[in-house]
């Protein structure tokens, strides 16, 4: 039995759990993105049950009413109504449930295939890696935009659509941090240990390599989510994206533009909400790759 | 030889002229070449030896511990465990009889895993005893291996680099295996925790029984703990003889340059300046005939063509024209020697 070195300090540092959360915390970006991620979640789930008026009530006895803060305005619609006598309000909390469905939707769908792809192929490498790479180059060289429309236009607008396709394109950047960051931990020796000790594949790839990989990928998740709903909202306001009636921002931002040089107001509330949204999403992602310690990886 | 005790009738490891070859893409428009990291390699180790095995770096002792290990197969070859060749035996056989501690303690240990987790790994994927009992075998192994037991909800990043590679011991130990592969497993570590560790390591061989293929680029270490020492040089084992004779007597001219050059201050520096003038030719593209011929002070007209033969286990050889009749002569005494004694050692 050999005597314990003494020479170390080992209460003093705190569980790499613990040391993120406090480092998160700390961090201004992740504090104020949080916080207005999940101000706006809340308004989405719960805001719509709070206002009198539904986001398809048409009252075409007061169209485009300004804003609260305008002259004109009034507490009945503190955002004002549009073309056809809606609530702004109501439409745009709704479209904020729609922007995060379309978000959380699609990072579902294009995580789970660009994950899946980039894990394989960092790990095993080989004929698996080539064909991966293969998928990836075919992928960055298709135009997304062009795409997306194309297939919208022929299959139709809805929100199911809408997420299946954004969801089958953006799995590249998954697919391409995936990768890399498996590779760097192919060879590593507490993966060599695992093999040794006779863990089955599955088992290394989801005890030892996904949770080392996980800062990555949540960091990834956040970018594409920003980048799904930015996307929606572009096909929307090109008349490709979820069908008229349902308020989406990108659809509000478009219906808006006919009457911008007078009612702007109209463009600029869906386009504060979906900076503020998209902005926050990246504050949070950049966060966190900010506090993910070299220790963690 | 009729006279072996029975447990030593195989070896409980053993290398049968083992080669690992890689392709590698030196360039993106040549072919791509054969790297031989593992050259025709025979190697026995005995229940309870310490076999050290030397060598700069880049010369294959790694790719060496990945075969014993079975993480790699052979491009050509043996690899026998108790005579019984390795491609017939499964991962987890094999995983409960032969076990690895790596060099760097830093990133054997997965960060996201209690120590707890780290050591009762083993036991989980094997399914050893009930699942109730882990924490008990756990803090028993690290009891063992010198760890208090308030570590154990621990994570690495709480730990020194010693307590860390108490835990890889303990993790590679905790299923009872026979053999244990060390790779470098103090190069990493301060001074001194070094001896700690090498003492620490020396004791749980005597107490478990264990056998020990001990990689180190430091002379010193194996010196002090091995029973045999194996000299790679290009993927070839060079020279492999008893610790004490090596020692006292190296034949092959790259062990001596090797043994000059521990007396040089900086023991545990890696392996220190051998004084050879060129350096460490390319894996890729070995000199023909004796590899060492470039840096060899000894070279003759023929050791530029022809390379000398091939180290046979069994009995100590080495692979130097030098030696060549020295060696059909030592053969003779050492069998002579074996007969007569029967000692397991004399390998
Ligand atoms: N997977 C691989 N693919 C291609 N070449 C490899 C691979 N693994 C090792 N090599 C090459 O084989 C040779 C031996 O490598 P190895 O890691 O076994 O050396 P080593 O003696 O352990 O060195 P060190 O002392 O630096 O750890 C090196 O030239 C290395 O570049
Ligand atoms: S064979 Fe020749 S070159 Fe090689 S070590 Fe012996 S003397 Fe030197
Ligand atoms: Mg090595």
């Amino acid at each position: 039995m050999a005597a314990v070195d003494h020479n170390a300090p080992v209460e003093a540092a705190p569980s790499p759990h613990r040391a993120m959360l406090r480092r998160a915390l700390a961090h201004g970006g992740v504090t104020i993105g949080a916080g207005l991620l999940l101000i706006i979640i809340v308004m989405a789930v719960i805001g719509p049950f709070l206002i009198a008026h539904g986001p398809y009530d048409q009252d075409l006895t007061a169209r485009l009413v300004p804003p609260i803060w305008m002259e004109g305005g009034s507490w009945e619609h503190p955002f004002g109504t549009d073309q056809l006598g809606r609530d702004y309000l109501a439409r745009l909390l709704y479209g904020a449930r729609i922007s995060l469905m379309i978000g959380f939707g699609t990072v579902f769908i294009a995580g789970t295939i660009g994950t899946v792809l980039g894990v394989a192929a960092g790990y095993f490498g080989g004929r698996v890696d080539m064909v991966v790479t293969f998928l990836i180059s075919v992928r960055l060289s298709t135009p997304l935009v062009l795409v997306a429309l194309a297939v919208v236009s022929i299959v139709g607008g809805s929100l199911q659509v809408v997420v299946l396709v954004l969801g089958l394109l953006l799995w590249d950047r998954f697919a391409v941090v995936m990768r890399a960051s498996t590779m760097q931990l192919r060879a590593i020796e507490y993966v060599t240990a695992a093999r040794a000790i006779g863990c089955s594949t599955p088992r290394i790839l989801t005890r030892e390599i996904m949770p080392n990989v996980m800062n990555n990928l949540i960091v990834v998740t956040t970018l594409e989510m920003a980048h799904a709903i930015l996307l929606e909202a572009v096909l929307s306001f090109l008349g490709l994206g979820v069908k008229p009636p349902t308020p989406s921002w990108g659809l509000m931002i478009a219906e808006g533009r006919e009457v911008l040089l007078f009612e702007p107001w109209l463009i600029t509330i869906p386009g504060l909400a979906l900076l503020t949204l998209v902005l926050s999403i990246n504050l949070v992602g950049d966060g966190i790759r900010d506090v993910t310690s070299p220790e963690d990886r | 030889m009729v006279t072996d005790p029975p447990t030593t009738a195989h070896p409980v490891l053993e290398l049968r002229a083992v080669s690992k070859v890689y392709r590698v893409q030196t360039t993106m428009f040549n072919r791509p070449r054969d790297l031989r990291a593992v050259d025709d390699v025979s190697l026995q180790l005995h229940r309870g030896d310490v076999l050290g095995l030397v060598g700069e770096s880049g010369c294959g002792k790694s790719t060496l511990s990945r075969l014993l290990l079975g993480l790699e197969a052979p491009t050509s070859g043996e690899v026998l465990i108790d005579g019984k060749p390795m491609t017939g035996t499964s991962i987890r056989d094999r995983a409960r009889r032969i076990q690895p501690i790596f060099q760097d303690p830093y990133a054997s240990l997965n960060p996201r895993k209690t120590v707890a987790d780290i050591i009762a790994l083993p036991l989980r994927v094997h399914s050893i005893g009930e699942r109730s009992d882990d924490a008990k075998r756990v803090t028993e192994m690290m009891d063992r291996v010198g760890l208090p037991a308030r570590m154990l909800l621990n994570y690495p990043n709480q730990l020194s680099g010693g307590q860390r590679q108490r835990v890889a011991i303990a993790r590679a130990l905790v299923m009872r295996p026979e053999i244990i592969i060390c790779d470098e497993p103090t190069s990493a570590l301060d001074v001194s925790v070094q001896s700690q560790i090498l003492n620490l390591l020396m004791d749980l061989h005597d107490e478990f029984g264990l056998t020990y293929l001990f990689i180190s680029h430091d002379l010193s270490v194996v010196q002090h703990i091995a029973s045999r020492v194996a000299v790679m040089y290009l993927g070839r084992i060079i020279e492999a003889r008893k610790s004490t004779q090596l020692f006292a007597d190296p034949l092959h001219p790259y062990s001596k340059a090797l043994l000059d050059s521990v007396l040089t201050p900086e023991i545990g520096m890696g392996l220190p300046e051998t004084n050879l003038g060129a350096t460490f030719p390319n894996p890729i593209d070995p000199p023909p005939g004796c590899a060492f011929h470039p840096r060899c002070g000894h070279a003759m007209q023929r050791c530029h063509k022809e390379r000398p033969p091939t180290l046979r286990e069994g009995s100590d050889r080495v692979e130097c024209w030098l030696h060549d009749d020295l060696e059909a002569e030592q053969t003779r005494a050492v069998d002579a020697q074996r007969s007569t004694a029967a000692t397991p050692d004399t390998v």
